[in-house]
């Protein structure tokens, strides 16, 4: 896909991020405000600020181009409620599987919380007849009078979405796929979704939340997506579209048209995929990246050069099933207030947000943040920032004198106090996802992103005793990024719950793997779930172009795609699973008893022991096709600079005298010539801290290399 | 009270270090530990002390083990006397020294630092099985506490560094899953071996000084913020009661609270009715955690759960020999959740006099069956506490209604009930129905959490079939709702529907066998409401009636609502 303008455009609260490749494939990033109500405009406006950078006709930079689109518009819809009046078909007996999420309360301690109001109102859930015994026989056929007499009465409710999710239904679809149909009959307008398309695999609970969720912010997403289309074919776009997904792949429009849900982490699911992006440049298996920004602190794990992906997990109190990159978010930015909570100094999680934002924003903040800490030490200067703002120190200085008086100190030890909270406190985040699955953040080496990120990178690494650092040139535009260099990835999982001893069907396993690949191929290729993947065999030529297959709908021949695949398991009696990736093509026997020994080897890895001589359980099965990104090494136009290119001196303030720092040039750095700390890097959007002790590198890849000078031990 | 001072800087580094520690326990135990209900459940609680044994810092982890570990220590500490060095592990279960029941096992560390006891780690896990007639401790034919498992008063398991290999095989020689066991015990011991790590760093870091200062310091703001807290309620006495039903049968039994506020400071005294020789008595330990427990409504959220908080409460259990202060040879393995729960709300029914702004309604108690047969499916026996059997409503507070459906108040609702294909897939039963039961909310301006409706039937032959808890015959109680204003409120109702389609309601506390094609049908309460039920917000009545969660009948007779009429 070399031919045409690669662009990638990530959609924030602020401002929307846009990383594109201009036609000698060198990286331009830069931000635009973002249009909360409109962020389809944002985009737009971010593709003509694109072209005007390349100084191309818009028209003609979207003709070929290659779009990447990070949108928080599934997020939004559900974090303010916005979504549409939606329906819920469920087997009759189990009408409450969301209200009762499980007997669980997350937030136990929480006395007084509010019982959570479920997407869909009780009398919006309707349930109908039907049942499939645990093994998928049918007990109970469906009753088609109930479905439409269910679908009558969504109709006079006004509903404009409806999600089909019934017991046991991924055993066999056949009830959930029949009554869809009468309900797109009876509702013609509706949104219709079943549990099939979206997670068809065992837990009711999952299953039915994400289903829901999937028809609430589905009839936006899709507007959304074909509004963007229609908007981008107005100014001649002929490329191709892909979305972030939460899984940490791209795929494609109709992709996000069929399950809208997976968008869900569009944006913040990058961050992972770029760490790893860097990590192999640097030779590194292990990276943690963290993205902070002015409110909050984006944590993921990348362990041997994947991606972690965790579920379920609760996003605002509904619970979704889907594998998400796992992005451990905590309230930790550059507009995070200080205060005194009953003798102990707090960072957080309140932030001063954008408006009025810090003291030192001069807007009428009156709040110490952390960016009012980092003006009073120095570590930022008093002038223009990204965004039209401007940097004051006066009120900086106020706010921490305030913050001080209360401490019974200065301001400087206030401000540093506020940095040694803050630095524990996200230190904390890291452990969280890397302790819990027994891993050593020391094994481990930052990148960082964000506009915060590069000044707190030193102090978060020291905390943690991690010794490496890769801070990217296009930090602060880290997500947008992502999108340049993620793959196309679709996966697809499927539960077939059965015991692994004895004389389990290993050709069921095959035939099961058999259906889910050949549907994900069909899918890749643009046929759909359901898509015969034999017809567009048929139509494959070794001769046909590539660009050409797209134009027809044949986006990609079969031997660009690498599938995996992998069996979750886990033992008897246990109630979560691990995935254990397929070390062969052919699932046979011996295939399967190898997955079961690696099973036992990661199990004992994660968990600390394991249990050869106990059953093991098969849940679910998952494939994942990939179609890598076939991207030349990006060249970052980085100059041919000697050396290090000072801008002044920018005393750090330290309690009992400053640290002599000297302030230097982003733009003009030299590549391989090692800089030792104390230093503060200046780059466009964002500053980075070579702290004292840390010695740092231009690599030729874009990213500044930091590493702990020898000799220095780790946390002091 | 400090010697060094110490600022807030430092001690908000503290405080995160140690809060830091805690979670890395908790990853620990969920991490390595083998019982489910330790993995799954997180039964389990963490807790650094400081050297006399108040407790500097505890997780936000299980309510029933609230405090108790501080109380644990106590006699550990005075059992052993000056007898402990480095490298000691100590483990105890028995309720006579500070434990709840005997499955959950705990263990506690010494930490020395240049050869003197600095601080102590310690940590408490419900694991799978405590030996007994029983398997997993719940033993409803117990008549002593003699046949609940094994007792341990504190033990060393580790003397000096070195693992009595003696006295861990004995231990391990009395439970059924000695390899989940060790197991177990490797996790409490690797959580201990983190947070005594954190505290050497701190050690070295802050030095001794400064670190003893640091926890005096963050006991004394734990004291200020519960003072402050109890210091806005009117100083007085106020008297609270909640029954528990007798599983004898007869007249329910009795406990009483009474609560004195006195410029910041809370005396509780509780008394109950005389034990009985079934497994609902609660030891001393139990009984002081679930009033910690009963007390949070009146603290914010974020209270840390230290001893500072517990000098602003002093509390009397009476005198021996009662359901709430047991004595051997008393049974206790269902004290955990009954009379936990119970114990809870005279506590709360008491401080529903003394700071009615933050009263809690009743909770519905924990009122369960364990289903146990031969699976043919796969030649093997099986044996499933249906925790999805045994939930109901959470009672409302002002301002919010109770959650529907949840884990008893023993856990604030913390337990799971699992998937109802999960259960199928592993047991040989269909559920039929597992939903919302209209009309069994406690009413009130806030209502209660509705109560479940749940059909369940076997498809094995001669499926066993028993019951166990509490909540048959007494609703769980509304706060500040007028007499004679609540209609009919619903409490546990168990029956067996035959294959004959005759409904025959279960004799409390038995066991029954059931072929395929009956089925166990049961409705449980909702939680109690709080305040006039015909006060309540037009809408959100209409809203439950729209639900068909509340009846037109019960909405016009209870809350005085008609249609859209005065909506």
């Amino acid at each position: 896909m070399a031919e045409g303008f690669v662009i990638g455009i990530d959609v924030g609260g602020t401002f929307t991020d846009v990383v594109g490749l201009d036609a000698a494939g060198r990286p331009l990033s830069f931000k635009v405000p973002s249009r909360p109500g409109d962020p389809a405009s944002a985009v737009m406006e971010g593709v003509e600020a694109f072209a005007a950078r390349v100084g191309v006709p818009v028209g003609a930079v979207l003709e070929d181009a290659h779009l990447v689109h990070g949108t928080t518009m599934g997020i939004n819809t559900l974090l303010t409620r916005t979504g549409a009046k939606t329906g819920l078909l469920t087997t009759s007996g189990f009408r409450d599987i969301l209200e009762i999420r499980v007997g669980y309360k997350e937030e136990r301690y929480e006395l007084d919380l509010p019982p959570p109001a479920p997407l869909v109102p009780r009398r919006l859930r309707r349930p109908i007849p039907e049942r499939l015994d645990s093994d998928g026989s049918v007990v109970l056929p469906l009753d088609e009078e109930e479905v439409l007499a269910a679908c009558g009465y969504l109709a006079r409710e006004g509903v404009e979405a409806v999600a089909v999710c019934f017991l046991w239904s991924f055993l066999d679809p056949s009830h959930e796929i029949r009554a869809a149909e009468l309900c797109r009959r009876a509702l013609p307008e509706a949104f219709v979704t079943t549990s099939w398309d979206v997670l068809p695999e065992i837990r009711e609970y999952n299953r039915a939340s994400t289903t829901v969720l999937n028809a609430y912010i589905g009839p936006k997403v899709v507007r959304y997506v074909e509004d963007l289309t229609e908007r981008l074919a107005g100014r001649g776009f002929g490329g191709v579209l892909h979305f972030l997904q939460s899984h940490g792949g791209v795929s494609h429009a109709d992709e996000v048209i069929r399950v809208p849900v997976r968008t869900l982490m569009s944006g913040p699911a990058a961050g992972p995929a770029v760490a790893g992006y860097f990590a192999e440049r640097a030779g590194i298996e292990n990276a943690v990246c963290i993205d902070m920004g002015g409110t909050s602190f984006d944590a993921g794990v990348v362990t041997g050069g994947s991606v972690r992906q965790s579920r379920p997990v609760e996003v605002d109190g509904v619970r979704i099933g889907l594998p998400m990159v796992d992005v451990h978010s905590v309230g930790g930015g550059g507009g995070s207030i200080a205060r005194v909570d009953t003798g102990i100094l707090r960072v957080g999680p309140a932030s001063a947000g954008s408006v009025p934002g810090p003291a030192s924003y001069s807007l009428g903040g009156r709040s110490p943040t952390v960016t009012d800490a980092n003006m009073v030490l120095g570590v930022y200067s008093p002038g223009p920032i990204a965004g039209g703002l401007s940097l004051d120190i006066r009120p900086a200085e106020e706010v921490m004198d305030l913050l001080g008086s209360r401490i019974g100190v200065d301001r400087i030890e206030a401000a540093e106090g506020v940095w040694r909270v803050l630095t524990i406190d996200l230190a904390q985040a890291i452990r969280d996802i890397t302790v819990a699955e027994g891993r050593d953040p020391r094994d481990y080496a930052l990148v960082v992103g964000g506009g915060a990120g590069p000044v707190h990178c030193c102090a978060i690494a020291d905390e943690l005793g991690i010794d490496r650092i890769i801070v990217p040139k296009a930090a602060s535009t880290l997500c947008a990024l992502g999108a340049i260099v993620m793959d196309v990835v679709y996966e697809l999982r499927r539960s077939y719950p059965m015991q692994l001893s004895g004389t389990f069907e290993v050709e069921a396993i095959d035939e099961a793997f058999g259906r889910l690949e050949r549907d994900l191929i069909g899918m890749l290729q643009g046929q759909g779930a359901a898509g015969g993947a034999a017809q567009i065999d048929a139509q494959i030529d070794d001769q046909v172009d590539a660009r050409i297959d797209r134009k027809m709908g044949l986006r990609y021949r079969e031997d660009e795609i690498h599938v995996d695949r992998g069996l979750e398991l886990r033992y008897r009696e246990q109630l979560w699973e691990i995935m254990v990736p397929m070390a062969s093509a052919s699932i046979d026997r011996g295939a399967v008893d190898d997955v079961i020994g690696r099973f036992h080897e990661r199990h004992h890895e994660m968990y600390t022991y394991s249990e050869p001589d106990n059953v093991c359980e098969l849940v679910s099965l998952a494939v994942r096709a990939a179609v890598p990104r076939q991207l030349p090494e990006l060249d970052w136009d980085l100059g041919a600079y000697d050396d290090w290119v000072r801008l002044g001196e920018h005393p750090v303030r330290r309690r009992g005298g400053s640290l002599p720092t000297p302030g230097l040039d982003g733009r003009r750095a030299p590549v391989s010539v090692p800089l030792a700390g104390p230093a503060l890097i200046r780059e466009e959007l964002c500053t980075v801290f070579v702290e004292p002790g840390w010695t740092c590198t231009l690599q030729p890849y874009g990213a500044y290399y930091l590493e702990r000078s020898v000799g220095k031990e780790a946390g002091s | 009270m400090s010697q060094a001072e110490i600022d807030p800087i430092t001690l908000a580094v503290l405080e995160g270090s140690l809060q830091s520690a805690i979670r890395e326990m908790r990853h620990v135990l969920v991490r390595s530990g083998r019982s489910p209900i330790i993995a799954i459940s997180t039964d389990f609680s963490n807790s650094i002390l400081d050297e006399s044994g108040e407790q500097v810092v505890q997780g936000d982890d299980q309510p029933v083990h609230l405090g108790s570990m501080q109380v644990a220590l106590k006699q550990t500490i005075d059992f052993f006397g000056g007898d402990l060095a480095e490298g000691d592990v100590i483990y105890v279960n028995d309720p006579t020294y500070g434990g709840g029941h005997q499955a959950d096992m705990t263990m506690f560390k010494p930490v020395f630092i240049d050869g003197e006891l600095f601080a102590w780690v310690g940590n408490r896990a419900h694991v799978s099985d405590s030996g007994g007639p029983v398997a997993g401790g719940y033993n409803p034919l117990a008549r002593e506490i003699y046949a609940e498992g094994i007792r341990m008063s504190p033990i060393k398991i580790w003397e000096r560094g070195t693992m009595r290999r003696d006295v861990v095989t004995m231990l391990l020689l009395n439970l059924r899953t000695p390899d989940a066991h060790r197991g177990d015990m490797g996790a409490q011991l690797g959580a201990l071996g983190v947070a005594e790590r954190r505290i050497r760093e701190l050690h070295r870091s802050l030095g001794a000084e400064l670190l003893r200062a640091g926890f005096a310091a963050l006991l004394d703001r734990g004291e200020e913020l519960a003072r402050r807290a109890i210091g806005e309620i009117p100083d007085g006495t106020y008297r609270g009661h909640a029954p528990l039903e007798d599983p004898r049968g007869g007249d329910p039994l009795d406990i009483h609270c009474t609560i004195t506020v006195d410029g910041g400071h809370i005396f509780a005294a509780l008394t109950g009715s005389g034990q009985i020789d079934r497994y609902m008595n609660s030891y001393f330990g139990n009984s002081i955690s679930a009033v910690y427990a009963g007390m949070l409504t009146v603290f914010p959220t974020d209270i840390p759960h230290n001893g500072g908080v517990y000098r602003c409460i002093t509390i009397d259990l009476g005198e021996e020999g009662t359901i709430v202060n047991a004595v051997e040879p008393s049974p206790s393995s269902m004290a955990t959740s009954t009379p936990f729960d119970n114990i809870m709300e005279a506590v709360e029914a008491a401080l529903a006099r003394a700071a009615p702004e933050r009263a809690v309604a009743g909770w519905s108690h924990f009122c369960g069956s364990t289903f146990a047969g031969l699976d043919s499916r796969t030649g093997e026996r099986f044996s499933h506490l249906s925790t999805m059997s045994g939930i109901g409503g959470a009672g409302a507070m002002w301002q919010t209604d109770g959650w529907s459906c949840c884990s008893p108040q023993c856990t604030f609702g913390g337990m799971r009930t699992g998937n109802v294909e999960e259960i199928e897939f592993r047991i040989p039963m269909r559920i039929n129905r597992f939903e919302l039961a209209p009309d069994t909310e406690g009413p009130g301006r806030w209502r209660g959490g509705f109560g479940m409706a749940l059909e369940m039937e076997p498809l094995e032959p001669g499926t066993v079939v028993s019951f166990i808890g509490e909540g048959l015959e007494i609703p769980p109680p509304g706060r500040f709702v007028p007499e004679g204003s609540e209609g009919r409120r619903a409490v546990f109702s168990r029956s067996i529907r035959g294959r004959d389609g005759v409904v025959r309601p279960i004799v409390p506390h038995s066991v029954v066998d059931l072929d395929p094609g009956a089925a166990l049908v049961s409705t449980s309460p909702g939680g109690g409401g709080i305040g006039d039920p015909r006060l309540r917000d037009r809408a959100a009545v209409a809203r439950d009636v729209d639900n068909e969660l509340i009846g037109r009948e019960r909405a016009a007779e209870v809350y005085g609502y008609r249609g859209g009429e005065d909506g």
